[in-house]
This record gives C-alpha cells, structure tokens and sequence, in this order.
C-alpha cells in the first residue's frame, strides 16, 4: 500500500509521464477521474458500461462447492470443485473416462526361461531387475521417466529401461497365442502393436542426441546449419531445373537425334534439285512444289517444331523461317549468330527443301550447344579432379586450362549483354 | 469475279505452293532533285518469270509509311506494283487479296531499300533492287481455287522494271550448298566434342583410381 503511494506521488510529480500518455492517446482529461488517476493506473479510465440486454432478468443458477472423488482411487480421496446446483446429479464420475490403464503383459516362471534364453544378449539384466521393471510399469502405466525416476540404479538409462521392456514383452506377444473370442480385447491389440512396432534403441538414442545437439545450438551454428538447409535446397532446385531443361531440349531434338551421342545426330538425306531448266520453268517448278510441299506438310502435321501446327489457310513460307527454335532467347541469339557466321543468313530461299533443311539446321546447332555445356561441365569436373589429386600429392594445383577460363568469361559476357538487352527493350 | 455464291468447301490434305518475289527498285534522281522526293521507287509483287498473278490475287494492298497520303494504296490490276517518291527508307506491308473470299489474305513485310548496301556513291543509272524471292503455301485451299492454282498461270505481263530484277533460279542449290556445309562443320564439331568427352571420361577413371588409392595410403 505504502509502495503504491509511493508510485502515485512519484508519477504525479511527473509531468512528463502524464504528458507523454495524453500524448498517446491513451489519457483522459475527465474531470471526474482526473489525469493523475489515469496515469497512475495506466489505463483508459472509463466509467464500466453494459449494453442493454446483456444479462437477462431470469434468475442466476446456483453453484456449489461441492466434494467428489474418483472410482480409480483406492485411498477414497476426496477433493472439492464448484459445480452448478441443477446439474449436480447428472454425472457420477465425470473423470471416469479419464481413466485409463495400460495392459501389460507379465510372465510366468516357464515363459521367463524361454524369453530369457532368447534375449541371451542383454543378459546383463537380472529377474529381480526385471521383475520390478515390470512392477514399476504396470504402476505408472508405462510412464517411463517416471519408472526412470524411481529407479533405484543410476546406471541404467531411460533407453534401456525402454528397450529392455518392450524386447521382453515383444517376446512375450510372440509365444502367447490368443483365442480367437479374445480377438477384440486391448490385450490383443496392445500385443499386435508390440510385434508390429518393434523397439530401435539406436534409433532412441541418436534422435535424443541430436534434439540435444539442437537445443544447444548458439545463434551462429542454428544460422550456419539455416544456411547449409537453403544451400542445399537450392542446388537440388537447380538440379531440377536443368534436368527439366535437358528433357525438354531432348524432346525438341527428338528429330535431331540423342544430345548424349552427338555421333547418331541424323543427318536429313538432301534431296535433289532439278537443276533450273528455262523452258517450262513455271510449270515443272511448279509440280516440284507441290511435291515437296506435300513432304512439308508432313512435316507440319508431326509438329515436332516448338509452336508450329497445321491448319488450313494461306500462309507465306518465310514465316516458318522465323519461328522461334527455343524458348530461351538466349539460345535463339546463339543460334542466330551461329547461322550468320556459318554463311547460312537468317533468310535463305524459303522453298520447301529449304525451309526442312534450314529446320533440321538449327536444331542441329542447339543440339551443339547443348553437348558444347555439358563437355565444359565435365571439363570442369576434370579440372576440379586434377585440383584435388594435386592437393592429396602436396603439389602446386594446376592452373585453370585457358578454354576454361574463357568459357566462363563468354557466360558472364553474355549474361551482361542479357541485361542491356533487355533495359533496351525496356526503354 | 469469280465469286459464286455456291457454298465453298475446303479440299483436306491438299496443299499447293505458288513462288512469288517481293522487291522494290528505287531510282535515285540525281543532286538536283528536291530533298524531299530524293528517290524515285516502286514496289511490287511479281511472278519469278514475271507471270501474270491476277489469275488468284484479286488486289493487292500496300500500306505506305504513315507520312504518305493516303498511306493505303489498292492496286487491282497487274502488274501488281506502285511508284512512290520520297526520302526515307521504311517497312512496307503488302496485304495480298486472293480471288477466293474464304482464304483471308496474306500479309508480306518488305522493307524499301533506297541506299546501296554496302554503302557507295550513288548513280542516277544504277537503281537499289531489293528483292526477296517468297512462297505463298496455301493448305487445304478451297476447290475453285485449287483448281485455278493447279492451272497455273495463262500468260506474263511486261513492265519497263523488268531488266532490272533478279533470277532466282540458282539461288536454291547455293543456300543448299551453304547449309549443307553448315550442318557438316556442326557434324564435325560434335564427333570432336565427342571424342574429348570419351577422352575425359578415361582420364577421369585414372584420376579417380589415383585418388582413391592415395586416399587409402593415407
């Protein structure tokens, strides 16, 4: 009281403190109350309100302090709750559902000799030890850090209490054989969840071990180990991607043949130009074109182009020239530049003969780049060997092969060029 | 025309190609000329031995720069060509109306070329032609104009430009030739990039093997 007196002097003689809740808001300058009461008690001051019709006028219902007891007690305890006076009849026991018991399976002197013959291995336990394992569960209804507790040798872990339990009665389940009317029973199910979930003891140890490990991470491993999980994310994202990429590639190239066999690449037999006869030009050019528009038309309809199907209308023939042949730009730009430097053009005669062999061109050279990736991918992995041979050796590591370094070189290029490219396109 | 009004079907799976070249020549008209109307050109759409194409393009469109007017010229009888004056250089399109109403008609880009490339001194004499040799591939076509198109053209028509343009007849073995070169360098590449990957896979198989025993001396 006297400390509370204290507080009120001390904060009315504070101006600021009370400026400072007006300030928020939170103040009141009711005249009633006062400011000091309000900044004394830190709260909004208002007087209690109760909408209309909150509490009805029929009367309150009566509760009683009244004593109850459990039928799972032996010791006829009995401990006092509140409980309304109308429904005080209704429920005997209202815990009783609460009371539950684990069935546990005991041992006769015969089965203990079978069981212990089979668990030769942990013969460290005693039937004493045992015996009052068994006691200790069935009293605190497998409880183990309770049994643990009570356990008279410190030198047995909470593992192995477990572990020598649940093998003994795992035993147990396995020799007992149930009638078929007991089918139902807990008993039966208790022992069918013992044979079908045996134990691990390792498994207990090493997950205690590494929860324990976890809890006593400081701030910088739990970053560290954050990290590593993202890291690790990411390459498998990564991996993914290139392995969705590849298989798209692959099918794009279905016509071009295997990327991983550059030497099965199917080369489209050239099929012969009737040398260009003056007389009748347009009648025998014609014909041709027919033919080998048919062919094309085949073609069409296989659809193995990136976003070319067959339809009926008219249409000019450069335009297949200039359907997109991958759906990264940057391939197309590579491809682009490729024809340019080969002498092709992006333009040639667009005829039927041409316009496939053009097609089956460009694929051939995604298919270039493609194989170009993966042998400098694997250059890479040859190097990095190299690296680590010398490194084992105690050598001086070999520098990074001049192709290499170019390589990576052109990519970081290309990657800026990218970007211009598209603030270009932006602007 | 031609147009009945008999109900048009479609011929499935019948597809016929029709070569033809869009170009333009331009004229320049000598220092004196106006700087406004420094060249004197035309466009046009022709056969490739100059056949006459009215026999399936009913009328031709070409949309001009937006600084010509009207920007839209119809030309409707052949030669399917027209002569502009001007300065600049920009992308025509020309829209190509066959006689059949069912198939919508094709739109071709030409870009007007008025400076020689490579770039050079220009002569009154010597006109730019720029020509690209294109063909329109029409896919189930209706069946009068199958039948026309198989029929082929009935005659040519003459015009002064003709000494001007360009054969395409050996233009096909070329981009051939050039492309089947192309794809064997490609060829080459690969059986190379192959080789060095079989190579790698070898030298990988040692350097393992070195590693893994070094490992185990250690």
């Amino acid at each position: 009281m006297t400390q509370s007196l204290c507080k009120y002097s001390e904060i009315v003689n504070t101006e600021e403190s009370v400026r400072n809740i007006t300030s928020e808001g939170r103040g009141t300058r009711n005249p009633v109350y006062g400011r000091d009461w309000a900044s004394l008690t830190n709260s909004v001051s208002v007087f209690p309100s109760v909408p209309v019709g909150l509490y009805s006028n029929n009367q309150v219902s009566r509760w009683k302090w009244k004593a109850f007891s459990s039928a799972k007690r032996k010791d006829g305890l009995e401990l006092f709750h509140w409980s309304r006076e109308d429904k005080d009849e209704e429920k005997e026991d209202l815990f009783s559902n609460l009371n539950k018991e684990a069935k546990i399976l005991k041992y006769t002197d015969s089965e203990y000799e079978v069981v212990c013959q089979e668990t030769n291995s942990d013969s460290s336990w005693s039937r004493e030890e045992t015996n009052l394992l068994f006691q200790l569960c069935e009293k605190y209804n497998l409880r183990f850090t309770v049994i643990y507790d009570r356990w008279p040798d410190e030198r047995r872990s909470l593992e192995e209490l477990k572990n020598r339990y649940y093998s003994v009665a795992r035993k147990l389940a396995e020799t007992r054989k149930f009638e078929p009317s007991t089918r139902n029973s807990v008993i039966f199910k208790h022992v069918q969840a013992l044979i079908a979930n045996p134990f691990d003891v390792d498994y207990e140890r090493q997950r205690k071990v590494q929860l324990d490990n976890a809890f006593q991470f400081s701030k910088k491993e739990l970053d560290r180990e954050e990290n590593t999980v993202r890291e690790a994310r990411q390459i498998e994202a990564n991996r993914k991607r290139r392995a969705k990429e590849r298989q798209r590639i692959q099918k794009l190239l279905s016509r071009g043949g295997d990327i991983r066999h550059p030497a099965s690449v199917h080369i489209v037999p050239s099929v012969e130009y009737p040398s260009g006869q003056k007389e009748h030009f347009s009648n025998r050019h014609r014909q041709q074109q027919i033919g080998n528009a048919s062919a094309s038309e085949k073609y069409d309809r296989k659809g193995n182009f990136p976003r070319r199907r067959y339809h009926s209308g008219a249409f000019e023939r450069s335009s297949i020239l200039y359907t997109p042949v991958s759906h990264s730009q940057r391939n197309i730009r590579r491809v682009e530049g490729m024809l340019e430097e080969l002498g092709v053009g992006l333009r040639p005669m667009p005829t039927a003969t041409i316009v496939e062999e053009f097609d089956s061109l460009r694929l051939d050279l995604l298919n270039y780049f493609e194989a170009e990736k993966v042998l400098i991918r694997k250059e890479w992995d040859l190097h990095n060997l190299k690296v680590r041979l010398s490194k084992l050796r105690g050598e001086e590591p070999p520098p990074v092969p001049t192709f290499l370094a170019e390589s990576s070189r052109k990519q970081e290029d290309t990657g800026v060029n990218t970007s211009h490219r598209k603030r270009r396109k932006r602007l | 025309m031609k147009a009945s009004s008999s109900p048009k079907a479609r011929t499935k799976g019948a597809t016929v190609a029709v070569p033809v070249i869009q170009g333009s020549i331009a004229f320049w008209l000598g220092p004196e000329a106006d700087e406004w109307h420094s060249h004197r050109w035309t466009a046009y759409i022709r056969g490739p031995k100059n056949e006459d194409l009215s026999y399936f393009i009913r009328y031709v469109e070409f949309h001009l720069h937006e600084s010509f007017h009207p920007s839209k010229r119809v030309v409707t009888r052949p030669p399917f060509e027209l002569t502009e004056t001007g300065w600049g250089e920009f992308d025509l399109i020309i829209r190509l109306f066959f006689i059949d109403n069912l198939e919508s008609p094709i739109e071709l880009v030409h870009p007007l070329r008025l400076f020689p490339n490579p770039p050079k001194d220009q002569s009154v004499e010597e006109p730019v032609v720029n020509e690209y040799y294109e063909e329109l591939v029409f896919q189930d076509p209706p069946e009068e104009l199958l039948a026309i198109l198989r029929m082929g053209p009935q005659r040519t028509v003459e015009t002064e430009l003709q000494k001007y343009f360009l054969d395409f007849t050996r233009q096909e073995a070329q981009d051939l030739e050039k492309i089947k070169h192309a794809k064997d360098m490609i060829r080459t590449k690969l059986l190379a990039i192959n080789e060095r990957s079989k190579e790698i896979d070898e030298e990988r198989k040692q350097l393992e093997e070195e590693i893994s025993r070094i490992g185990k001396a250690v």
